[in-house]
């Protein structure tokens, strides 16, 4: 196994804490974060994983005079958390900024159109600068000070493990020596409304994996990774958190929606994850699956897993404690994916209670440390049939 | 460095060769449309939204003219991402009051619809990536492009930018006092079947392609002077500058600054012929690539040999593109 890049810091918040000790303790407890919505303004009354604090409360904490949207604040608490993290200034190096999101300012869209569509003169048009997925990014970006790069990633659910992937090769590559890299997504209207209206909704607390599931519950947060150089690693006397090895990028090409049956492009993307990480699967330890909860990902995915590994290891899916983040889904599984090692912990399945009847997959009940866990596979996979993977390794 | 072997562009423009100017009023430059049944079954075409056709349509150019069936990667650049759908399903919502909605709309609202659909169509497993990051969305695309091609796994990609005019968006657009006689609303749909090794359908090279974000003017000359000089080039090697500049006010200061730098090169303000819209980069470079095709099929004596793109969008993202013979 070669180490591509390390991660030298990191910083998330969702719907279980906003800080390590915090998701350790609801993983110990089996404590969920999905309830229904204090914050959204929304008449549907579906479970969701919402980050604790409201708009007004965020900007407090993170000393803010205007509003913004929900999806910018919850990026820079995460973001200035993951800057937090690490000792050194980055700005002596060559940085940049990689982000991903999937509603960026949706829900300052969705009050304007409330008004626009009443009367097209009513509500106030500025708010609409911050619509777009790349002014989400740009806010991050200038509240860090990054003066180079800068970029948004919008593959669907995929999206921050394809924003983890592109700042890691970037390195790799030499363009660049530090890469803050993650996403962030806010629970809105437009995505609740646009689940709920695919029939992909559990109107309980998700289940996934389980025989009995009946669909996702959504939430949101952000995490942010900053990955480096081996050159800065040594130049700051640096202890990495952990490495990326490995990672795999792959297309389902089947439907807009749904995943084939087979799973062909989450197959292709956790064998091509194993390949660049030159590792076997019986070396991974762990698998944190992308597990929504839907009939049709989780038959899919448990059935590209059981034709990749002839042994399987332990998995789980961890929707069920912050419902399915979207844009952001793929950076937070990371963070957890780093505990696991961090901790030799294999992480929960929280909600299953029962097998699917297709496959021979048992996921993980309890939050069991002791394990040794060098390798974990963090499976990421998107609407449009973006498939990504990517796999951890402890130092 | 990619070889440019195959282009296909839904623009503003009917021929690169005979660029036109005015657009319509109310600063909107709408692209002129094919007959996509050309490009696509009457199945796909009832199904799909104006901004997946104009995707799809120009994808499928592209490879056409390069002869490449399958690429091995398809990735896009898509500022704005679908508004006609994305516009759509939030009227719905709103209108009926959260009842229970067709999804459709919702289904093709994300960004990255465009080129999962390519993807589907061709049945293709490659690397797929959706880059919507204002005017960085095309060359964040075409950065990872060239990333690939040095990663050496690689022989054939598909990149591409789209963006879309519709009706909400100029109305919105036009109140936020964004669009004026001096910035003219544009929009179009531009892939590129780039190579790793030049083949009998090259047109020309794409040799570098880089973004700065929130630079002072003072960096500029700097900046672009090393750019260049990593490809053991200078300013005065550039033979034409596609300068996304425009007659606004805010950009008066920056045209100057062009002009004093780029004193023996002809500069044409592209965004005259093609509006503005996130990914206009992407018409720069069928602009370019057609330059230089057109002046060696021509066999004019000197031919363009270095074409430079230079996109400083908004005060704040400037990215440059390289092209070469």
């Amino acid at each position: 196994m070669e180490k591509i890049v390390s991660i030298v810091g990191l910083g998330l918040t969702c719907s279980i804490g906003s800080n390590i000790e915090e998701i350790i303790a609801s993983f110990k407890d089996n404590k969920r974060g999905i309830a229904t919505s204090r914050h959204l303004n929304s008449t549907l009354e579906l479970p969701v994983g919402e980050v604790i604090l409201s708009d007004k409360e965020l900007s407090e904490q993170l000393n803010l005079n205007d509003e913004i949207p929900r999806t910018t604040l919850l990026g820079l608490k995460a973001s200035r958390a993951a800057i937090g993290d690490i000792s050194f200034d980055l700005h002596k190096y060559k940085n940049g900024l990689i982000s991903a999101t999937t509603v960026g300012g949706m829900n300052f869209t969705e009050e304007y159109f409330k008004k626009y569509l009443s009367n097209l003169q009513k509500g106030e048009v500025s708010s609409l600068r911050y619509h777009e997925c790349g002014k989400t990014t740009q806010f991050i970006a200038n509240d860090l000070g990054i003066n180079s790069l800068v970029t948004t990633i919008n593959t669907a659910c995929s999206s921050s493990v394809n924003s983890i992937i592109y700042g890691s090769r970037l390195i790799k590559n030499n363009m660049l020596d530090i890469a803050i890299v993650g996403g962030t997504d806010a629970l809105c209207s437009f995505t609740l409304n646009g689940f709920n209206s695919l029939r992909i909704y559990d109107s309980k607390a998700c289940k996934p994996f389980d025989s009995d599931r009946a669909g996702l519950n959504l939430g949101e947060g952000a995490a942010f990774m900053v990955l480096a150089s081996q050159r800065v690693v040594e130049n700051e006397n640096l202890e990495p958190i952990c490495s990326i090895s490995g990672y795999g990028v792959s297309s389902d090409a089947y439907h807009q929606t749904a995943s084939s049956s087979e799973g062909i492009g989450s197959y292709k993307s956790m064998q091509q994850a194993l390949k660049s990480a030159k590792l076997k699967s019986s070396e991974i330890d762990y698998i944190n699956l992308h597990g929504t909860g839907t009939q049709n990902n989780d038959l899919s995915e448990g059935r590209a897993v059981s034709r990749l590994f002839n042994d399987l290891p332990a998995l789980s899916s961890t929707k069920g404690f912050t419902g399915h983040t979207l844009g952001a889904s793929g950076a937070i599984e990371s963070v957890f994916s780093l505990i696991s090692i961090k901790e030799n912990a294999f992480l929960p399945n929280v909600g299953f209670i029962k097998k699917m009847p297709e496959l021979d997959i048992l996921p993980q009940n309890d939050f069991v440390i002791g394990k040794n866990v060098d390798h974990v596979l963090c499976n990421s996979f998107g609407f449009g049939g973006n498939c990504s993977s990517i796999i951890y390794s402890s130092n | 460095m990619a070889y440019i072997n195959g282009v296909g562009s839904i623009s503003t423009q009917s021929s690169f060769s005979n660029l036109i100017r005015n657009p319509p009023k109310n600063c909107i430059f709408n692209a002129i449309e094919p007959d996509y049944s050309k490009w696509m079954d009457p199945m796909s075409l009832r199904r799909m939204s104006r901004i997946l056709c104009m995707g799809i349509a120009s994808a499928k150019m592209a490879l056409a003219e390069a002869e490449v069936e399958l690429p091995d990667a398809i990735i896009t650049g898509t500022g704005y991402g679908c508004l006609e759908d994305t516009t759509s399903f939030l009227k719905n919502i709103i209108e009926d009051e959260e009842g229970m909605l067709n999804p459709t709309p919702f289904i093709r609202s994300t960004h990255n619809t465009i080129g999962s659909q390519i993807a589907i169509i061709l049945s293709c497993h490659g690397y797929n990536l959706t880059y919507s990051h204002q005017s960085f969305s095309f060359e964040s695309a075409l950065l990872d492009t060239l990333m690939l091609f040095e990663e050496g796994e690689y022989e054939n990609i598909l990149v591409g930018g789209v963006d879309e005019i519709t009706k909400d968006s100029h109305l919105l657009m036009q109140k936020y006092g964004l669009f004026s006689d001096d910035l003219i609303h544009g929009e179009g749909g531009f892939y590129f079947t780039l190579g790793n090794s030049p083949s009998n359908r090259t047109s020309a090279q794409v040799s570098a392609c880089e973004m700065f974000y929130n630079h002072q003017h003072a960096d500029l000359q700097d900046l672009i002077k090393n750019f260049l000089y990593k490809k053991g080039m200078q300013i005065s090697n550039i033979d034409v500058l596609l300068y996304g500049g425009t007659k606004q006010a805010s950009c008066i200061k920056l045209n100057e600054f062009i002009h004093s730098l780029f004193t023996n090169t002809e500069i044409i303000n592209y965004k005259d012929y093609s509006g503005e819209f996130p990914t206009s980069s992407a018409f720069a470079m069928v602009l370019g690539t057609d330059m230089i095709r057109k002046a060696i099929s021509n066999g004019i004596e000197q031919p363009p040999t270095n074409i430079l793109i230079y996109n400083p969008s908004f005060g704040n993202h400037h990215s440059l593109i390289l092209l070469k013979r």
